[in-house]
């Protein structure tokens, strides 16, 4: 109440399924979606089954957006909690799994950085735009195939596509002020995170 | 903003990177363009590869926080489509049912509707409150205790002429409503209590007792960053999350 800028009274639930994810139709996946339908009807076990499956990505996604390992740690928490929360409502004719578990985790570390003293992360913003080193928190052993094939697709667009999509969703900036921290016009910023995702729709489609 | 303009903000909202006042109008926009949700939907599917990229592993505790934590929440009954809320969706085909399915929700808490219990409207008329009270007795923390904090702020909402008053200290970090000729919650229904946390939505703060009169609540839970204290009306011994809009809904600013 003191410091956050969401001072209206937006009492958003934070509650909705997101849209879930055609990416990593693996075996794998599979099993996510088994144990997230078991946890749906209560089954703790089958969510710590899941847990372990899903912790690395999720807390990795998390801790990309949020950086502070102590929060990070509170959000991940919640983002579990949520998608413990919410498992009835996951529907895999939909998409995989994990692409619904991370786009849950992904709206809170979002929601939890833009609630954030907005000066504090001012100060940050540069040096977390300028470069985005992939390796340096990976755990190479849990790293996924999508993880790699999304990774040299993304060295493949242009210098603002890559930054305005990096700042977009590992930085949890809005595209308004993607367009500010590349200085560019706020239509180019907008223009360079679609067509870069379209871009990586394609590669990523065309290597499968 | 044009019509073309507003297509290609598909892909920031894709990343979750639209202001909430921006992506209200573009999932309106959706709701209408059948192009755009397919569009939506394969640009979402690249940002869920871009989440998977990045895995690290959690620290250790983690593990049993969060089994911890599912041990106190109930998982949500699935949805059955039969709702009004659903009508929307009915012929986009399932896979325009996530973004549409998230324009409906938050609209719950917007007030749209008139309030589901007409008697509930008779709410909360809050007296003015002075309170001389005698210090607690225990280290816990009572409705008194924060009633008469030095730190106590006040934060009273208006509602069709009846009021009610939220009273925070952030010192101890908890909050009381208060409420004179509160009439009672219908028969088989509690009024309940709720903060609403930025990215944790509506979350339980307690059930207010049913009895009549001026009463002062503490709420349950640590006020913590907080915007708002809800009240809505739900089925007796209280409901995991809200079923109702809010009959009264207090900013803590």
């Amino acid at each position: 109440m003191r410091k956050t800028a969401r001072n209206q009274i937006a009492m958003d639930l934070a509650s909705v399924p997101p849209k879930p994810t055609g990416f990593g139709g693996t075996s794998a996946s599979t099993t996510e979606a088994v144990l997230l339908r078991r946890a749906a009807t209560g089954d703790q076990a089958a969510f710590a089954e899941l847990y372990d499956l899903t912790a690395a990505r999720i807390y990795g996604l998390v801790r990309r957006v949020v950086r502070n390992p102590a929060i990070s740690e509170e959000v991940a928490q919640d983002a579990f909690t949520e998608i413990w929360r919410q498992s009835a409502r996951f529907d895999p004719d939909r998409g995989s799994a994990i692409g619904w578990m991370l786009t849950i985790a992904h709206r809170r570390a979002v929601d939890r950085v833009r609630s954030e003293d907005a000066s504090e992360r001012r100060d940050d913003a540069w040096s977390r735009s300028v470069e985005i080193d992939h390796d340096q928190t990976v755990d190479h052993a849990e790293r996924s195939m999508d993880g790699t094939r999304i990774r040299r697709a993304l060295r493949n667009l242009t210098e603002v596509q890559r930054r305005s999509i990096e700042l977009a969703f590992y930085g949890g900036y809005t595209h308004t002020e993607v367009a500010a921290l590349l200085d560019v016009p706020v239509g180019t910023a907008k223009t360079r995170i679609r067509d870069g995702l379209i871009r990586l729709r394609d590669e990523m489609g065309a290597e499968r | 903003m044009s019509a073309e303009d507003i297509h290609a903000l598909s892909g920031a909202y894709a990343l979750g990177a639209l202001a909430p006042s921006e992506r209200a109008s573009f999932e309106e926009h959706l709701a209408a363009c059948p192009a755009c949700r397919a569009e939506v939907d394969e640009l979402t599917d690249v940002a869920a590869a871009l989440g998977a990229a990045t895995p690290e592993v959690p620290p250790p505790a983690l593990r049993a926080s969060v089994l911890e934590a599912i041990d106190r929440v109930r998982p949500l009954p699935p949805l059955t489509g039969t709702g009004s809320d659903a009508s929307a969706t009915s012929d986009a085909g399932a896979s325009a049912e996530g973004p549409s399915a998230s324009m409906v929700e938050p609209l719950r808490w917007r007030g749209r509707r008139i309030l589901a219990v007409a008697a509930a409207l008779v709410l909360l008329a809050a007296g003015a409150l002075v309170v001389t009270r005698w210090q607690a007795g225990s280290t816990a923390t009572t409705a008194a205790s924060v009633l008469d904090a030095p730190d106590a702020q006040r934060f009273s909402r208006q509602l069709d002429g009846f009021s009610a008053t939220v009273v925070v200290s952030a010192d101890l970090d908890r909050a009381v409503i208060v409420s004179d000729d509160m009439p009672p919650a219908p028969d088989g229904t509690s009024y309940q209590l709720w903060f609403d946390r930025p990215g944790q939505g509506m979350t339980d703060a307690g059930l207010m007792p049913p009895t009549e009169g001026a009463q002062e609540v503490l709420l349950t839970g640590d006020v913590g960053d907080a915007t708002a204290v809800g009240v809505t009306v739900e089925p007796a011994g209280g409901s995991p999350e809200p079923t109702s809009d809010p009959v009264a809904v207090i900013a803590l600013t």
